[in-house]
């Protein structure tokens, strides 16, 4: 059930992007705020395979299923965090280059898609999938 | 420090580096840093917080329990102080930015600066303090539920950068319309 919910998510956000799909598909966005939340996840000793296994079955011991809770938990949190300095980061790129046109681009699409792409994570991802494992224990 | 932790800190790194790409010499500002770094460090000298203790505690294995505790509350404390430490460098950076209005070629700059001791105060507080706060957590015997601010007061921050962004280009449109 969850990768049906995964999908239609993904689906319908798809659906309302429509024909600016590819506008909205950055890939230093991405690695910013997809692997930074990774790499912040390892850093904090969060346990990466519990969470997948969270994600994909039902029936958990418990300790996983806390090493879950708390993976999801910091995953919403560092997702956030990093999305936002991202954001600051696009903002102090686009600055210094008023003048420079061609950088002023890169500039937006980071500020702007970072924080997007930052709420997907923490709150169509990570939100659901802690509730629910709270809601079983 | 495990290896897994080194290699995330790592990639946390390449990842910011980047999105950062040749613009590196911008995104350093020491000005920033020192009011950033200090007002942490000394709010967290004033709570009498045991700094040493605080990174001693990470680095070595053989800590004790509560050595431990103290150095996790010592990081969580880091967390809250360096939001009101971002809060007061983005008050004061407004008023630099603010006062040079007349001025349209220093707005850039001034705003640059702003965002940047933001930018600092939210990577220690919400990456590195937090970072270093749950892998103590996970080496205590119940390492107990993730702080239920947490994710809240992340969303607070993306929030607030979020009107940032709308500021930004509101000050951008009105040089732009009247320069």
């Amino acid at each position: 059930m969850r990768f049906i919910g995964l999908i239609l998510v993904f689906v319908s956000l798809a659906v309302a992007a429509g024909s600016n799909l590819s506008s909205m598909i950055d890939l230093v966005s991405l690695i910013m705020t997809l692997i930074g939340t990774i790499g912040a996840l390892l850093f904090a000793g969060a346990s990466i395979p519990s969470m997948l296994k969270a994600f994909v079955s039902a029936d958990l011991e418990e300790e996983v299923k806390q090493q879950a809770i708390r993976g999801w938990k910091l995953a919403a949190g560092f997702s956030l965090a990093l999305g936002a300095s991202a954001t600051f980061i696009g903002l102090v790129i686009l600055l210094t280059n008023m003048d420079d046109l061609a950088a002023i681009g890169p500039g937006f699409a980071i500020a702007n898609l970072t924080s997007i792409y930052a709420l997907i994570i923490a709150f169509v991802i990570s939100l659901p999938i802690y509730k629910s494992l709270e809601r079983n224990t | 420090m495990n290896v897994p932790r080194i290699v995330g800190f790592l990639i946390l790194i390449t990842t910011l580096m980047i999105g950062i790409g040749s613009n590196l010499a911008s995104m350093i500002d020491p000005q920033s840093l020192i009011l950033v770094i200090g007002s942490i460090l000394g709010m967290l000298l004033l709570g009498k917080h045991n700094l040493g203790g605080m990174v001693s505690a990470v680095f070595s294995d053989s800590a004790d329990e509560t050595a431990v505790r103290e150095a996790i509350e010592g990081y969580k404390m880091g967390r809250y102080y360096s939001m009101a430490a971002a809060t007061v460098a983005l008050g004061l950076g407004s008023i630099v930015v603010l006062r040079n209005l007349s001025d349209p070629g220093s707005i850039g700059p001034g705003l640059a600066i702003a965002l940047l001791s933001t930018l600092y105060a939210l990577l220690l507080g919400f990456v590195l303090f937090l970072g270093l706060q749950s892998g103590l957590e996970k080496r205590l015997p119940e390492p107990g539920p993730v702080d239920e601010r947490l994710v809240p007061a992340a969303l607070l921050a993306l929030v607030f950068c979020t009107v940032m962004t709308v500021a930004v280009f509101g000050v951008l449109t009105a040089s732009f319309t009247t320069g």
